[in-house]
């Protein structure tokens, strides 16, 4: 090899190099293996028991679910369990947010807490408001 | 264990790399300013530019491009946790310019964590997550949409890279030309015009992490996962100061029971939300008869069986069509959803005969219970004018075989997206039976692996990225509400309830054989039963599979009908709640659809 072939091989290792620099190391991504064949990258997936079939509930029962739903999510087992009533504070401090959003319209009666009962008769009127 | 076998091993040539980790943050900053780099990253590269040159804002200081390399090795696995000292909410920001059409946009990537915690301060989990945002130009607070995909056990990759971000995988949907490279374009249809848009990863997936005492399968449970997704979410918004933003939630697979049950935690958190984006839906566990149920001889199995036969013959019939085994063609693809429609509605009696011989023929166990109950070439006859179907159609419906199978000799086609196929032969459907999977799983993967680094500045050296965390899916606690599965039409009714103004949009692919349009019809159809309700429902639907993003006839539709959507337009074609088909009256022992339940009582 020439020194000339030498000094061109140099050139080119450098640009080589050079063109490297602009690319940054890939981010290491662990390959998409479903987790059984056919299950795909997004699923849904189940699980691998299977349970006992349960019909789409319809209208009362329905509203019914959505209700214990409902009260679940603002504290019907927790910060107003047992008929207990909050404060404004509280309710924030619970995570009770929408309590804390709406609480003057709730606390209709202006003793500064609110029960389960108070939460539920402000939305029973505001659907009938709809 | 997974980084062995990851993405940066198999392109082991790239190892070399490692020396420039120094020159990492100059790298991106050159490789952005000068469109350069390789294989999936370089079209996107040079079709966009970083805008620090090009952008006119007065502020050098605001469009400088800010690459960060995360030090911490997060974990994706079930028992581990971050001790707290060790998270930090640090990101990567850079700055892009989008055009699509005569319009250019600059806009802000910002990848990095955010730490969820609970109402009480408490950390749960650090977060990946990464945003696309424009500044407000008209002091209207622009709004913002929170994305996630599904499994339970995804990242949020999949929207991200194939759905409405500036920036897209380009795929040959429904084929698989060039497979497993595919470009990084400018995305014409991104929503970036609309809407900001956050990219969150649960924890165990992306890089998201628990942080101690909580580990990671603390969250793998529906109702902890949405515990944890709304306190990101609460994060997002205090962190960014978006708490005025109009918020929207967009969900695919997964993700919509997932955005039923988050839409009615953030609205009891006091996050009101706009609207909710359900693509793709199984919005009731239990509807699929076929994945979720035990097979038994009672009546509600039964029923179940029958309504899920006749919820995914629809979309097999659109699939029938694209390969012309349905006689005449369809001319639309909507119009002849109705004409199958109507025949499952009509035949559904009929259809309780051969319901579990059906569902056990998926499960490729036909004779489970018995000999299989199959119609005979005469019924399929009569069905051929009513459905359309030709008899091959009818015969690979009908069949001991799965349907994938069953519709086209020596060939399987695809799950997600009914129009990919490949032959039986192809090695690839070893590992992975649904080519519509195939036709995603390794190449968004790939693209991931130099988008993040090269496009996004971000890049977590001593950590492996987990598109898809099958350890996830073995241990998730799918129960909900005191059942076994999660059934979230309450859940919807729950946050139609607090927020009765709450915009809801159901997007269907035809072509889905995952979650099949007719079946979230029906689900949403429940919500007819329910008096003196009157939600702000769309449901429309698309040419496409699970991923109706992908096909490049949908994705401008998709568009355009999301700003209708946004803009609380109605989207023409779009059908509201009492346009559904009334829900199957499952209680009722012959098994017949409802007249519309306006007498449920109450």
């Amino acid at each position: 090899m020439s020194p000339i072939d030498i000094r061109r091989g140099a050139v080119l290792i450098a640009v080589c190099l050079a063109a490297a620099s602009a690319q940054a190391t890939p981010q290491a991504v662990a390959p998409v293996t479903p987790a059984h064949p056919g299950g795909g990258v997004d699923g849904p997936y189940f699980p691998r028991e299977r349970v006992a079939p349960v019909a789409p509930s319809t209208g009362a029962l329905l509203q019914q679910q959505a209700q214990q739903r409902l009260e679940a999510r603002l504290g019907a087992h927790s910060a107003l369990s047992n008929g207990a009533a909050i404060t404004k504070a509280q309710a924030q401090q619970n995570g009770l947010g929408y309590i804390a959003r709406h609480f003057d319209e709730i606390d209709t009666a202006h003793t500064g807490r609110v029960s389960l009962s108070d939460v539920r008769q402000y939305l029973q009127q505001k659907q009938q408001h709809q | 264990m997974r980084p062995d076998l990851s993405c940066s091993a198999r392109s082991a040539g790239r190892q070399g790399h490692f020396i420039w980790l120094g020159a990492l943050v100059v790298a991106t900053t050159i490789l952005s300013a000068c469109g350069g780099g390789d294989g999936g990253s370089s079209a996107a590269s040079s079709a966009m530019h970083a805008s620090a040159g090009a952008s006119q804002l007065a502020n050098q200081a605001q469009t400088a491009n800010q690459p960060y390399t995360d030090p911490i090795a997060y974990s994706p696995h079930a028992k581990d946790g971050l001790d707290a000292s060790q998270v930090a909410e640090k990101s990567a920001v850079m700055h892009y310019q989008w055009t699509s059409g005569g319009k250019t946009l600059n806009y802000t990537t910002t990848t990095g964590h955010l730490t969820a915690s609970d109402a009480n301060g408490k950390p749960e989990a650090t977060m990946s997550y990464v945003a696309y945002t424009v500044p407000s130009t008209n002091g209207t607070p622009r709004p913002v949409t929170f994305f996630y995909n599904g499994g339970p056990g995804s990242s949020s990759i999949w929207l991200r890279l194939g759905s409405f971000a500036p920036t897209r995988v380009a795929t040959p949907d429904p084929l698989l030309t060039n497979w497993p490279n595919y470009p990084l374009v400018n995305n014409e249809q991104s929503l970036i015009d609309t809407t900001d848009m956050v990219f969150i990863d649960p924890p165990g997936t992306g890089l998201s992490e628990a942080v101690l005492p909580n580990t990671n399968q603390t969250f793998w449970g529906c109702d902890s996962d949405v515990g944890v997704m709304r306190d990101f979410i609460r994060r997002y918004l205090a962190v960014n100061d978006r708490g005025d933003s109009p918020l929207y939630l967009f969900g695919e697979s997964y993700g919509t029971p997932r955005t039923d049950m988050l839409a009615l935690a953030l609205e009891s958190a006091g996050v009101h939300l706009s609207g909710i984006v359900l693509q793709s839906s199984i919005l009731n566990y239990f509807a699929d008869a076929i994945e979720a149920v035990a097979i038994t001889n009672s009546t509600s199995a039964l029923a179940l069986d029958t309504d899920t036969l006749s919820g995914y013959l629809p979309a097999y019939a659109e699939v029938a069509a694209y390969y012309n085994q349905v006689q005449p063609a369809p001319v639309d693809p909507g119009v002849y959803a109705w004409q199958v429609a109507t025949f499952v509605t009509g035949e559904y009696r009929q259809f309780r005969k051969y319901a579990q011989t059906w569902v056990l023929s998926q499960l490729g166990i036909p004779d489970a219970l018995g000999k299989p109950v199959l119609p005979n070439q005469n019924v399929l006859s009569s069905w051929t004018w009513s459905s359309g179907m030709t008899m091959q159609a009818l015969n690979g419906y009908f069949n001991v075989n799965p349907f994938f199978t069953a519709l086209l000799p020596g060939t399987t086609i695809g799950r997600y997206d009914g129009r990919v196929s490949l032959p039986n032969s192809d090695p690839r459907l070893q590992a992975d039976s649904d080519p519509s999977d195939i036709l995603i799983a390794q190449p968004f993967a790939n693209a991931l692996a130099t988008q993040m680094p090269d496009y996004l500045g971000y890049s977590a050296p001593n950590a492996t990225f987990m598109p898809l965390n099958d350890e996830i899916i073995q241990v998730w606690d799918f129960s909900h509400d005191g059942q076994p599965l999660p059934d979230t039409v309450p859940d919807l009714l729950a946050a139609l309830t607090l927020n009765p103004q709450l915009k809801v949009l159901s997007l269907n692919g035809y072509h889905d054989l995952a979650t099949p349009f007719f079946n979230t019809e029906k689900q949403l159809a429940r919500l007819q039963t329910v008096a003196g309700l009157f939600p702000n429902l769309q449901v429309t639907f698309y040419p496409g599979g699970h991923m109706i993003y992908l096909d490049d006839t949908a994705r401008p539709q998709m568009k355009v009908q999301l700003a209708d959507f946004y803009q609380g337009q109605w989207i023409p074609g779009a059908l509201g709640l009492w346009m559904l088909p009334p829900p199957w009256r499952d209680e009722a022992p012959a098994g017949t659809p409802t007249e519309t339940a306006q007498t449920s009582a109450l």
